[in-house]
């Protein structure tokens, strides 16, 4: 009797195992869709013909049957998602992405009351989750509740991470009053918090300037460049110049205006703008940096213009390595 | 032939059982689904033979007087019951599935090694040291050709795992299989044999010392120091000095590694010895993090010490402890303590029969090593084989979660084994 039960396990083991090893197999393209947010149609079959009950969860504790959800969503199936959703018992239910995906499939069907219902549940449960964060600000800002929307972020535990506040920001700029003083230092200490995310820029001087400002700032940046290219060397400062009265949060503005006046040979102008560079802003590109050696070394302080080129260098400015050699050497 | 015929079975047996650790992951997410598939279907074929085979006379009442199988089945029961409060039981049933072939290893390795009047202790322990070569081959390949373009450090350690899923399981996979080399080495007379395997010491000691795994690192600091101590014990009982050769041949390769390692990597290096030990501190973000895992296990049982969350569960009953702190959808699926996290999961009771699979052989080691060899001199036999290697897989248990991976456990099965034998043998 011992033996037959013995053997009995041990066959179910393979049984179960096996399973768990196909199942295993097919949660790789799985896996990498859901990491990657694209969602491949080959991966959709397979698990639409996987069985989702047997293990029920990923390697990674997803539940299965909110995986095949997800799929669904992706390729349009709302209502097929939702009663995929509604059939199965949370295997998972502290992880919130069965609310969370709930929430996905109303807010497509355009159910917003059960959409915010869903993405509440979602974020509270989960805070540090920014898709959750995500879907409720994105709920809230439907509702247009700005002081909500605040104090959630106020509250998120999150902040290191600058999803949050991109999320944030994408919310509020359309709630944002010009007055809204809070917003606007919240735009700058964001800047502060990530000073290479180009994003955080971006979005940031959205709040400070208004989209339209933004946007005007990046066209006449961008008429600069084409006339810098033109060696129209004037033009090309009126144009960066112009974009830095319309957007003051991008270096890039200040840099190119800075070595625009060096090959308009205005090497004392540029000195501002190469030092607002530095000072405000300190992107390491070793530009600015190279630009300030150029110009020190023609307006004859030598010393501190090798310095500078020196810096460039350690910055890997490739430029910088050739006018050491020239004008710092001997 | 008939001989060999006749044993042959066993042997495969133990051959495919050791190197469970070294089979890939074809293509699944996790290298321990295929690990334990692989297990049940060698084990299956182990029950099959020995079941329908004449050649065993199998008295179940003696193999279940060994404590550990015993605690062992009884801790695969209470899993399985786990199945009726679990907060998902499917989960519950995958774990019971997985660990039942815990004890139907053991058993067959009991019945193998009891079986065949062979020094099978030995022969184990040589094919658990061609395994460790392999490893060894896996990683240092990867080492030199990523040295020939840069400097190592701390940064490039993951990529030394070799034949497993990260680094921390490598370094554990190599410290325990150290104590299995202490031993043939001992077993051995021939002066180029035992020369081998002390720079086979060296060399898995440096690879340890380079993966930077904290506990591993804690695990071959222990390795010079149990037999030390044990060394200056029976000095003191003895109430003379001797020379212990083997005692030299066996550390002294774990101290020039780490001489050399600290050579090599000074200071200013992130692999360094002093760099790892200094992030073992509370403001290290991963030591935070398991000190966080720690306290949200030891509530549970607080909170539920009889019962637990049903086996499997921690991975969900988790999230809810560490919601605050959970970033995406990253979940604290280990606690990074076994004890704990058993605890956690089946509550005192299975916490109780899973302590007592260490405390069982630890004390019954002990107890045999205060008959005999602690009045004497200091020998590497089996019983100390099995108390370092214990100790390592203990260690490990403390700091990671050995218990889920079948490379992990197939070391600590083997020992099982070998004490099982230690005490037939004595008893006989």
């Amino acid at each position: 009797m011992i033996r037959i039960l013995i053997l009995i396990l041990s066959l179910g083991s393979i049984y179960a195992n096996y399973k768990v090893f196909r199942s295993y197999q097919v949660q790789v393209g799985i896996t990498q869709d859901f990491n990657t947010l694209s969602f491949k149609q080959e991966n959709y079959i397979k698990l639409q013909n996987l069985d989702i009950n047997f293990p029920n969860l990923t390697g990674t504790s997803f539940p299965l049957y909110a995986m095949l959800a997800k799929y669904q969503l992706q390729f349009g199936d709302t209502y097929g998602a939702l009663k995929t959703l509604n059939e199965n018992n949370d295997v998972n239910p502290h992880l919130k992405l069965k609310e969370s995906l709930k929430a996905e499939a109303y807010y497509s069907i355009g159910i917003r009351d059960s959409s915010y219902y869903f993405s509440k549940i979602a974020y509270e449960n989960l805070p540090k989750n920014s898709r959750h964060f995500q879907q409720y600000i994105a709920e809230l800002t439907y509702l247009k509740d700005l002081d909500q929307i605040k104090k959630t972020f106020k509250e998120s535990k999150a902040k290191k991470n600058s999803e949050y506040w991109i999320n944030f920001f994408a919310g509020v700029i359309k709630l944002k009053s010009q007055d809204d003083k809070e917003l606007d230092s919240l735009a700058i200490e964001a800047l502060n918090k990530f000073p290479g995310n180009e994003k955080i820029k971006t979005i940031s001087a959205y709040i400070l300037f208004g989209q339209e400002n933004v946007k005007k700032s990046y066209v006449s940046f961008d008429l600069g460049i084409s006339e810098f290219n033109k060696a129209d060397y004037e033009k090309a400062f009126d144009y960066f110049k112009k974009a830095i009265e319309l957007n003051t949060v991008d270096y890039s503005f200040y840099e190119n205006a800075g070595m625009t006046l060096i090959k308009a040979k205005k090497y004392s102008e540029s000195l501002f703008y190469l030092r607002k560079v530095i000072e405000d802003f300190n992107p390491k590109t070793g530009k600015a940096e190279y630009g300030l050696g150029v110009a020190l070394n023609f307006l004859e302080d030598k010393k501190k213009g090798c310095e500078y080129l020196q810096k460039a260098m350690e910055l890997n400015f490739k430029p910088a390595f050739m006018d050491f050699k020239i004008n710092c050497f001997n | 032939m008939n001989r060999v015929i006749n044993f042959l079975p066993g042997i495969l047996f133990i051959i495919l059982f050791t190197i469970t650790g070294l089979v890939p992951n074809y293509g699944a997410l996790d290298r321990i689904a295929p690990q334990w598939f692989y297990l049940s279907i060698i084990n299956s074929l182990g029950i099959i033979y020995v079941f329908y085979s004449n050649r065993f006379d199998l008295n179940f009442k003696t193999y279940l007087k060994f404590k550990p199988l015993f605690l062992l089945i009884l801790f695969t029961v209470w899993s399985l019951i786990s199945y009726f409060y679990s907060i998902n039981p499917t989960e519950s049933l995958v774990k019971f599935f997985r660990i039942i072939n815990i004890p139907v290893s053991l058993f067959l390795l009991m019945v193998f090694m009891k079986e065949y009047d062979l020094d099978l202790v030995k022969f184990t322990s040589i094919i658990v040291l061609c395994v460790l070569c392999i490893e060894l081959y896996f990683s240092y390949s990867t080492y030199f050709q990523l040295t020939t373009y840069t400097t190592y450090n701390f940064s490039y350690a993951n990529l030394l795992k070799g034949a497993t899923g990260n680094k921390n399981i490598t370094s554990a996979s190599l410290a325990i299989k150290l104590p299995f080399v202490f031993y043939v080495l001992s077993r051995y007379q021939n002066i180029l044999i035992k020369t081998i395997l002390s720079f086979l010491i060296f060399i898995t000691s440096y690879l340890i010392l380079l993966l930077s795994a904290r506990a591993a690192i804690i695990s071959l600091f222990s390795l010079i120091l149990l037999p030390l101590i044990f060394f200056c014990i029976s000095i003191i009982q003895t109430k003379k000095f001797y020379k212990s050769p083997n005692f030299v041949l066996n550390i002294s390769p774990i101290f020039i590694g780490l001489i050399l390692f600290q050579l090599n990597f000074g200071a200013s290096n992130s692999a360094s010895i002093s760099n790892r030990a200094s992030t073992i501190n509370t403001d290290d973000t991963s030591t935070q993090q398991r000190i966080r895992f720690y306290k949200h296990s030891f509530n549970q049982i607080l909170n539920n010490p009889f019962v637990g969350v049903g086996s499997g569960n921690w991975k969900i009953a988790s999230i809810e402890y560490d919601k605050k702190d959970v970033q995406g959808y990253t979940v604290p699926y280990h606690t990074h303590n076994d004890f704990l996290e058993i605890g956690a999961e089946l509550g005192i009771i299975g916490l109780g029969m899973y302590l007592l699979v260490f405390l069982f052989p630890l004390l019954n080691i002990l107890k045999r090593m205060k008959k005999s060899f602690l009045k004497e001199k200091l020998i590497f036999n089996a019983d100390f084989m099995i108390l370092l290697a214990g100790f390592v897989f203990f260690v490990d248990s403390n700091l990671n979660f050995p218990h889920a991976r079948p490379v992990n456990l197939v070391p600590l099965l083997i020992i099982l084994s070998f004490l099982f034998i230690q005490n037939t043998v004595k008893n006989d």
